[in-house]
């Protein structure tokens, strides 16, 4: 990524800005599709494909809402083949760092997709969206924004995210560290071929390093906070007493962009119970907890995922129980990629570190 | 009830029994299986809340076999049902099962026992003792199955006479538990069942109301899409649902995965395509394929994360469907589901003759 | 890399008059994966197969479509076309736009139009196919026959042979069914039994028939080709032998409907009422007598009886009735012979002459209805209707009554134990009214004379012989027989063996793995039908052939 890059500053506010490139984009045959937040039938919002420019009109790109991880979206859609025509993508840093790690195990291709990204501020829980809440918070997220401040109304995990700028894309969107003009970044020529044509003036620039590191330290603190709050893990009585409620929906396993496989190793007939146990299990314990399996689940999902998890909170937004899912993984997850110096969806070459091996390795455990 | 089980495992009656019971942190239920009598000493038998719908609880114990210990297993009538459907698909074997089932006040929303479990047990106790509907989800409200006798026994508690509640035996494994037990087959049952046909048929009364205004609220492409708004097509509906016993749902599987192309193609074709796609399509196809069997418990909507009414959708769906079969899921294992039973003379009426 | 060829056959004019074959060829040329796409002027003659086999193997192509007439013309044609050329014969897609194109559309732009779309169709489908293996089975050529009547002989003097064997099976303890009761038979109006007797000696001679009298037909397992059946002896309590044989025929006969449950009839209740076999017995030896031991002056033969109830006519009792009064008439020239009847069934080239002698003899034929019998004051009095409305009487000293043909008691129970289906009347149903009047609603079980229906000793025999042909020519020593080859599988790992598939199978093709949970198809019983596929809801019935991404992908492209 460029440090010194194009930068496209339009006469256009943020969500406007937004909206006018995906146009521009559209209408100018640079693409044939857009990929972003729409508007969709009773209110509600959604991810779209839209080829039209008029269905455009009714999309808000950058609205505050993760109704599912776009990574998932876009691993769904090139998973059998790479799309042949050229797609833009507007898609949050989480979202496409998990895309990324997706394809590194084969479930998607990048091929003639343009990723246009943003320095993030965060999304709401979906239930805010569900009460209908969400629309009259826009005002407030966006003053919260200019602040550079948190705010304590979103996901636990955008509150303490500190990966809020994007590693991979051809363009990215400065919300946060932005103005009141839209500031639209190029890092790469081919997102630069990208914003010619479009209303504004280039000049040269990036990101606001000022503000993004402002942010950075409080979002840090933050961490340290929520962490500590919610993800109380540590030894089995952690464990029960965080994962006790769950209802074994695996509601959390399928919003994760990063859990791909079609037939989930907990679901299959290999660890189905077998009535011949149940008498043996009984001598030795008092009780056996029915579906069993409750913190095997999560724990073995930590084992299979939490190296690639990008803490998005997808998971923790469709849990039915409301339990704080994507605080404990987040927890789990970057304590394991910093083992390994590994940020998941950084670069595409960064290879996965389960299928690396290194001779001499942790040594401080290994010995 | 409690007490029932306990003598059940002391006289050696049964080998261990199911019951929901508290989770360590309070927030939450869970089934147990024990034989502990300690442990049943605490369980819940009617837990406010539905967290893991009894059939599929049974059906994690029973479906690779009956396995070699007897089990009572105590449940809402809606998990009777789905239990008794799950059996009829080989999900389930009973022949080490003592079924037994109560009538039900209905159950709180799951979602928001967690947030203040206090709070919520409070209710749920004013919801005992009263019988009525003001707390209970949506779908119980409408519950016109609340006392369906069809397991092994069945606990009156509507028939309740100074401190006693009669005891209904249902089959011969029921009746031989009973009388083991030492309890007297409910000489008396008048009372319940003029009690029980009170709350059937006020709810029956509200369900016929509650179908009109649902029906007004959803009916037609737009109306549908439009409740279905904020669904973010996460399948989870169909990973609580009892009787969704598919251990890959076609909704899942690849025959619904198409090329990028594809999926342009359709885009191009409307303007615009939502994603993840098939949304609608996953929904119908479910009533589809579980529509004749569903016991309206509830457990997709509490599972839903948009707060879409889901089971009211479907119960609304699946009541007249089983009706053109006269198909009660649940009534009895003597009945076979509608799906395998060919008559060859049926819908005269909607068949077109050449 | 698909190499797809598209060849367009004009079908002389059938096709080309119709359909703008340039046009179509030149919207198909483009689809994704066609090499090439050229018209031939008869695809089906053998230049055009030389030509297309020459193509094939010339272009190297890996999936063809042929765009012509009904599969069920040509579909095998251009599968062999494709198995010399080396491509396998499933890689072949044949698209219709003869019959259901060409021959239907009136607008030429709109025909070229369909044919159009129909073709790529069919180039989206054929991509998705895969190529499948043609597979044989050994069976054997051996034969249970159940039955030791006409039927029954008839057919397994016709199907033994040195390299095939033939098990008889009677449950009586003698051959020849009902026609050993038969003194004579119509038109001849001689002993069927000399020849009967003749038949049975060389059945019992042929080294290559095995008689199991006094036997019973207990179990059918397996298949065409395959089966495995136990027979029963009845004598010995236990005695059973389990016997390998490649096909089934049933020809077990049939009854008389029993009179006495038509009050009006007076079976059981007058004297000197008897049912036509009752007859047939007495009239062996001439000795037709009265119970009192004297000589009846009168008889009359009531038709019909019980045809109401069953609801059809069983067809020989007419002429078996004219036997009976053709009999008397010659025996005793004096006494008095009458019909009374509703309706004559006389087909054939000779019955028509046997009425006419019978009534030049004298014999009376009167048409009547509402019949009642009752014991008169010197004899029999029968009160019935004439055909003019006016009610009329008869007094006579015997009356024969001649009632339905209906199925054995036991036949129901016969037809589960073969696993077939019975017909509405309860009679073994045929698979085919037409095509298939000897076999029965089971691959591989035949059926023949009375037990498929009330016919005669020449309809029977008939009968006899077209099972035996349609053995002898599946059948053959030696030879393996084909299976379907587009069957379903049950993908395992999505199985939750609910069983539906298994409770839908018309065939029985599917069965229960009770270790692994899991319902698995018998590729050989299994006809391809769908209904499990259908049937289940995760989709782990598949159907080779038909599969998902197959259909889906020729519909998306027909509507585009």
């Amino acid at each position: 990524m460029r440090h010194m890059a194009r930068v496209l500053r339009t006469p256009l506010s943020p969500e406007d800005g937004a909206r006018r490139l995906l146009q521009h984009l559209l209408d100018s045959g640079k693409v044939e599709g857009v990929i972003s937040l729409d508007r969709v039938e009773g209110g509600g919002v959604a991810y779209s494909l839209i080829t039209s420019s008029e269905m455009l009109s009714s999309s808000v790109p950058l609205y505050p809402l993760m109704p599912v991880n776009l990574g998932q979206v876009l691993t769904r859609f090139t998973l059998k083949e790479g799309v042949t025509r050229p797609i833009a993508v507007l898609a949050r840093p989480c979202e496409l760092r998990a895309f990324l790690e997706t394809i590194k195990r084969r479930q998607g291709r990048t091929e003639n997709l343009l990723f246009i990204s943003q320095t993030c501020g965060g999304v709401f829980p979906s239930d805010r969206a569900v009460d209908g809440s969400l629309d009259a918070k826009l005002p407030e997220y966006w003053e919260i924004i200019r602040r550079n401040d948190l705010n304590s109304e979103l996901r636990t995990t955008c509150q303490s995210c500190v990966e809020f700028t994007p590693y991979t894309a051809d363009l990215t969107l400065r919300v946060v560290d932005g103005e009141k003009d839209l500031m639209i970044v190029a890092n790469s020529d081919k997102g630069e071929g990208m914003l010619a044509g479009m209303p504004g003036m280039f000049e040269e620039g990036g990101l606001d390093e000022q503000r993004i590191s402002a942010l950075l330290e409080k979002r840090r603190a933050a961490r340290s906070l929520i962490v500590g709050r919610d993800a109380d893990i540590k030894g089995i009585e952690g464990l029960v007493k965080t994962f006790g409620r769950c209802i074994g929906c695996h509601a959390c396993s399928k919003a994760c962009p990063i859990c791909y496989c079609t037939s989930c190793a907990f679901e299959s007939t290999t660890f189905e119970r077998k009535p011949e146990d149940h008498a043996g299990e009984l001598e030795v314990k008092a009780g056996v907890r029915l579906p069993s399996g409750t913190v095997f689940f999560h724990l073995g999902r930590m084992v299979h995922m939490a190296l690639s998890c990008v803490a998005c909170g997808s998971c923790q937004d469709v849990c039915p129980v409301d339990i704080p899912v994507a605080i404990a993984f987040k927890k789990v997850g970057e304590s394991l990629q910093n083992r390994f110096d590994y940020v998941p969806g950084r670069d595409l070459k960064e290879i996965l570190p389960v299928s690396t091996f290194n001779l001499e390795e942790f040594k401080d455990i290994e010995g | 009830m409690v007490h029932l089980l306990r003598m059940a495992l002391e006289k050696g009656l049964l080998d261990a029994v199911m019951v929901p019971m508290r989770v360590p942190a309070g927030d939450g239920f869970a089934h147990m299986l024990t034989r502990e009598v300690a442990l049943v000493e605490q369980a819940w038998p009617i837990p406010p809340v539905i967290s893991v719908q009894s059939g599929k609880a049974v059906a994690n114990l029973t479906r690779r076999g009956k396995g070699a210990i007897r089990v009572g297993v105590v449940m809402r009538p809606c998990e009777m049902r789905a239990t008794l459907e799950l059996a009829k698909l080989e999900q389930v074997h009973l022949e080490n099962l003592t079924l037994i089932s109560m009538d039900c006040p209905g159950a709180l929303a799951l979602r928001d026992f967690s947030k203040s479990p206090a709070n919520e047990i409070s209710k749920f106790e004013r919801a005992l003792n009263e019988w009525e509907e003001r707390d209970i989800r949506p779908i119980c409200q409408v519950c016109d199955h609340s006392n369906m006798v069809s397991g092994d026994l069945h606990l009156g508690i509507l028939g309740k006479q100074e401190d006693s509640f009669p005891l209904i035996a249902n089959s011969a494994k029921g009746e031989a538990l009973m009388s083991a037990l030492g309890f007297d087959q409910a000489t008396e049952t008048a009372t319940w069942e003029r009690e029980a046909d009170k709350v059937t048929e006020r709810r029956s009364l509200a369900r016929q109301s509650w179908k009109v205004d649902l029906k007004a609220r959803i009916e037609g492409p737009d109306r549908l899409l439009g409740i279905l708004s904020n669904c973010i097509n996460c399948h989870n509906c169909m990973r609580v649902c009892p009787v969704c016993y598919c251990r890959q749902c076609y909704f899942d599987s690849e025959k619904v995965k198409h090329p990028a192309d594809d999926y342009l193609e359709q885009a191009k074709r409307k303007g615009a395509l939502r994603f993840p796609p098939d949304m609608l399509l996953f929904h119908i196809g479910r009533m589809t394929h579980i529509g004749l069997t569903c016991v309206s418990c509830g457990a997709c909507e509490d599972a839903c994360p948009a707060s879409i009414p889901i089971s009211q959708m479907f119960a609304l769906a699946a009541d007249d469907a089983q009706k053109a079969f006269d198909y009660v899921p649940g009534r009895s294992m003597r009945d076979p589901q509608p799906l395998v039973v060919y008559k060859e003379k049926e819908f005269e009426e909607d068949e077109t003759h050449g | 890399m698909a190499r797809i060829g598209v060849f367009v056959c004009e079908c002389g004019s059938n096709i080309s008059e119709k359909i703008d074959i340039a046009q179509l060829i030149k919207h198909v040329s483009t689809a994704p994966g066609v090499v090439v796409a050229e018209p031939y002027r008869l695809m089906c003659s053998p230049d055009g197969r030389s030509y297309l086999e020459e193509r094939i193997k010339k272009e190297k192509l890996t999936h063809i479509v042929v765009a012509a007439c009904s599969p069920r013309e040509h579909q095998q044609t251009f599968m062999k076309v494709c198995e010399r050329a080396g491509i396998n014969p499933y890689l072949m897609q044949l698209v219709n736009i003869r019959e259901q194109c060409a021959w239907v559309t009136m607008d030429p732009n709109e025909a070229t139009e369909k044919a159009t779309r129909m073709v790529k169709a069919a180039i989206a489908r054929v991509r998705h196919q895969a190529p499948l293996q043609r597979r044989e089975i050994a069976v054997t050529p051996d034969v249970l026959v159940v039955g030791g009547g006409v039927a029954g002989i008839e057919a397994s003097l016709t199907l033994a042979g040195p390299r095939r064997k033939v098990w008889l099976v009677e449950r009586s303890a003698g051959l020849g069914g009902s026609v050993n009761s038969f003194p004579r038979t119509y038109p001849d109006m001689q002993d069927p039994r000399v020849g009967l007797g003749s038949r049975i000696a060389q059945l019992k001679a042929n080294p290559s028939i095995e008689i199991l009298t006094e036997s019973q037909l207990e179990q059918v397992l397996g298949f065409f080709g395959n089966f495995q059946v136990r027979i029963r002896s009845t004598r010995e309590a236990g005695q059973a032998r389990e016997l390998k044989v490649g096909a089934v025929l049933l020809a077990t006969g049939a009854k008389l409907y029993d009179p006495a449950k038509i009050r009006g009839y007076g079976y059981g209740q007058v004297d000197n009422v008897l049912t036509s076999m009752e007859f047939e017995v007495m009239s062996d030896g001439d000795g037709v007598r009265l119970s009192d031991g004297s000589m009846p002056t009168s008889v009359a033969i009531i038709h019909c009886v019980g045809r109401e109830v069953k609801g059809y006519c069983s067809g020989i009792c007419c002429m078996h009735a004219l036997k009976h009064s053709t009999y008397l008439k010659q025996r005793w020239p004096n006494i008095r012979t009458v019909h009374l009847y509703s309706d004559l069934c006389v087909p054939g080239k000779a019955n028509q002459a046997f009425l006419e002698n019978d009534v030049r003899a004298g014999t009376e034929l009167i048409r009547a209805a509402g019949i009642r019998v009752a014991k008169g004051e010197q004899n029999i009095n029968i009160d019935f209707v004439r055909e003019d409305g006016a009610p009329d009487r008869l007094g006579v000293d015997m009356v024969i009554l001649a009632p339905a043909v209906e199925p054995h008691a036991d036949a129901t129970e016969l037809a589960g134990i073969a696993d077939i289906a019975l017909d509405k009347e309860g009679f073994f149903a045929r698979h085919h009214e037409i095509l298939g009047s000897s076999s029965s609603s089971r691959e591989g079980v035949f059926v023949a004379g009375c037990a498929q229906g009330p016919k005669d000793i020449p309809e029977t025999v008939m009968q006899a012989q077209a099972a035996a042909g349609m053995i002898l020519a599946s059948l053959v020593p030696g030879k393996k027989m084909e299976i379907e080859t587009m069957t379903s599988h049950i993908i395992e790992s999505y199985c939750q063996g609910c069983k539906t598939c298994i409770s839908v199978c018309p065939f029985g093709a599917i069965t229960f793995d009770e270790r692994r949970k899991v319902a698995v198809v018998n590729e050989v019983i299994c006809r391809g039908c769908g209904n499990c596929s259908a049937a289940c809801p995760s989709g782990a019935a598949v159907i080779k052939h038909s599969t998902y991404d197959q259909i889906y992908q020729e519909i998306v492209e027909a509507v585009k």
